[in-house]
């Protein structure tokens, strides 16, 4: 039962892994991958055909190349944004949990603020005003998403420092950073990771929406900017499907790549989740 | 100065919503260089509070009286920074709970490299990253091994297979044992053993008895302990403690043969019939927060007096001990 429950789980894991690996692969190895340079102009609104085969969009470039180099720039700009969100909630929710008194509340003051603002209007907002750009971008939907991280991490840390081998550590004469970096984060990281897969998945949502919208950065191509022209320049109306849907599925994808691995990290550690799961 | 640690006066408070719990309640005590001292009680005495308050590390329990002098140095008012120097090098805890003191995600041979590097100072940022398994060969690992080897650890295979463990692969008594190397590696003037033996099988735990009658005459040595046989097989002082305070002290063949304290009589007397484990002869009759007038003991005391319920009883000096209860009032007054 419990082997039965480690496979599920660890398949759970390897499938979304998988699949996340294979959009990164062709992200990283887009050049070779795409058959044609994706700012080649060829002759506009074709079908699908051998040589374009996904056809070509309002300015004729090939709409297959087009999707294969769009990944490095959903991708990149998702983890970057992730990895920052994970930096500063890491780094509050130890502080926090780790100090508590009035640090700890100032900065779930700030995290309990940063909740209930909408995000997306929010990060609208603040792309319109700093203007768009790879790292503004990220670095705003960075900002947006650590106070989820930070509370994750600091009800953990909340628990660990009253563990057993804190105390031991403690009554050994180890002082509070030692034991913050060496006793307490190495036992919060899988439930860091687990919150730095879903909030990948966050931060390539929000880009995605963003660059839907016309916002993201103009001289970049992303699979969310794809959307964009297919649906202003006319990829609905027309009905090609070929222009708008590859790079929905290709945003669904990864999410779900993402989802998966998160479930099966909790279904390893939570109990709860174990039971519902089981249900 | 012959003593190591003088208590005088302590008392320790936990402040709770039903009012302060109050667990340490003038606690005096002094243990002299190389000594082994015991201490008894039953549980919710107070021994693992006043174990902690040693070590300044009884939060959320707040010092409100008293002194703790540690060679010469009263340490109640000394800041966490200063502390941080006198716990494990000065005063080193083996704690209560050996199943839960390890961490989970190192190795044995890790977590006692850890050690060794906190004794020499190596306490950097590197330090923390680095994962110290100590090589075979090294100094760290020739170290532990000859500790390993004074409390008659099996063979090198063995060793070697000890320190690639985690601390979930170990059985009770060999944590124990970890635990109790880990605290010796930091050569400490005084070592608090917390009831070293408790959720522990009978053989194991004559072979942990006998690893801290070992260090007898090599280092300062607290054993808190249920178990009689323990406290006499390894020390040669014991303190019986009741209701936050220690009302009986003296040389432990004394006290175990002729107790003079009503209390200590009838806890030596309920050990005869259950050995092990945790007594409660009072079941629990004692309520921290709001003491009784007089001595706590005299709802339950097979001798008290009318004045046994109005007056707290100091502690007198009687012969080489010292107790607190009326029936030794013609002794005379001592800790003044
Ligand atoms: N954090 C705390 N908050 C409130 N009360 C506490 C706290 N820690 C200890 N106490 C109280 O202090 C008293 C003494 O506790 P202590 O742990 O020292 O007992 P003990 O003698 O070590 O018992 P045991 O044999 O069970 O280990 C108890 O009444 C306990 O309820
Ligand atoms: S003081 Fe009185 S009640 Fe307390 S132990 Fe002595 S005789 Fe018993
Ligand atoms: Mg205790």
């Amino acid at each position: 039962m419990n082997l039965l429950r480690a496979v599920k789980s660890n398949s759970l894991i390897a499938t979304g892994a998988v699949t996340l690996a294979v959009l990164l692969l062709v992200a990283l190895f887009a050049p070779f991958l795409a058959p044609h340079d994706p700012w080649h102009y060829y002759q506009a609104f074709l079908p699908p055909s051998i040589d374009h085969l996904l056809g070509t969009n309002d300015v004729g470039q090939d709409i297959f190349s087009e999707l294969v180099f769009a990944g490095r720039v959903s991708l990149s700009v998702g983890f970057l944004a992730a990895l920052i969100a994970t930096f500063i909630g890491v780094s509050a929710g130890t502080l926090a949990g780790f100090r508590r008194g009035i640090l700890d509340n100032i900065l779930m003051g700030m995290t309990d603020v940063a909740l209930v603002v909408p995000a997306l209007p929010l990060i609208i907002l603040i792309s319109v005003y700093i203007g768009p750009g790879f790292f503004n971008i990220a670095l705003v939907i960075g900002l947006i998403l650590w106070p989820v991280m930070a509370r994750v991490v600091r009800s953990r840390v909340l628990s660990l420092r009253e563990s057993g081998y804190v105390e031991s550590a403690r009554a050994l004469g180890a002082g509070n950073w030692w034991i913050m970096t060496r006793h307490v984060l190495p036992n919060a990281l899988p439930i860091i990771a687990a919150k730095f897969v879903l909030t990948l998945a966050s931060a390539m949502l929000i880009e995605a929406s963003i660059s839907f919208l016309g916002l993201g950065d103009p001289s970049a191509k992303s699979w969310g900017s794809m959307l964009h022209y297919a649906f202003s320049r006319g990829g609905f109306i027309r009905e090609m499907w070929w222009w708008y849907l590859p790079p929905g599925l290709l945003i669904g994808l990864s999410i779900f790549g993402l989802n998966l691995i998160n479930l099966g990290f909790e279904d390893k550690g939570d109990p709860r989740l174990k039971r519902m799961l089981e249900r | 100065m012959k003593n190591l640690l003088c208590v005088t006066g302590l008392h320790v408070n936990f402040e709770t919503s039903t009012g302060a719990v109050r667990a340490n309640r003038g606690v005096n005590l002094t243990v002299e260089k190389q000594e082994r001292l015991g201490v008894m009680g039953e549980s919710g005495c107070g021994k693992t509070v006043l174990m902690l308050s040693l070590m300044r590390l009884q939060q959320p329990g707040v010092i409100a009286k008293g002194s703790i002098i540690f060679n010469g140095r009263d340490i109640t008012g000394l800041s966490e920074n200063q502390m941080r120097h006198i716990r494990g090098r000065g005063i080193a805890l083996i704690p209560q709970n050996h199943s839960t003191a390890l961490n989970p995600v190192y190795t044995v041979g890790q977590q006692l490299g850890e050690t060794i590097g906190r004794r020499h100072g190596r306490t950097g940022l590197w330090q923390i990253i680095r994962t110290r398994q100590p090589g075979y060969g090294s100094p760290a690992y020739n170290e532990i091994k000859d500790l390993f080897n004074r409390m008659n650890f099996g063979d090198e295979r063995f060793f070697k297979r000890l320190l690639d463990s985690y601390p979930h692969e170990l059985s009770g008594g060999m944590r124990q044992r970890v635990l109790i190397g880990m605290a010796l590696l930091l050569e400490p003037q005084l070592v608090i053993a917390d009831e070293p033996t408790t959720a522990l099988d009978r053989a194991t735990r004559l072979e942990i008895l006998e690893l801290l009658g070992m260090l007898a005459g090599k280092t300062t040595l607290i054993v808190v302990s249920h178990e009689v046989d323990a406290i006499k097989s390894i020390c040669n002082r014991v303190a019986v403690m009741y209701g936050g305070r220690v009302v009986e002290f003296g040389k432990t063949s004394a006290v175990l043969s002729s107790p003079k304290h009503p209390y200590t009589r009838l806890l030596l007397k309920s050990q005869q019939f259950k050995r092990g484990g945790s007594i409660s002869i009072t079941a629990g009759a004692l309520d921290m927060v709001t003491f009784p007038s007089g001595c706590p003991f005299y709802p339950l005391c097979p001798q008290v007096m009318p004045v046994c319920s109005q007056v707290e009883p100091a502690e007198v000096a009687t012969g080489e001990g010292v107790v607190a209860c009326h029936l030794y009032h013609g002794g005379k007054e001592c800790w003044k």
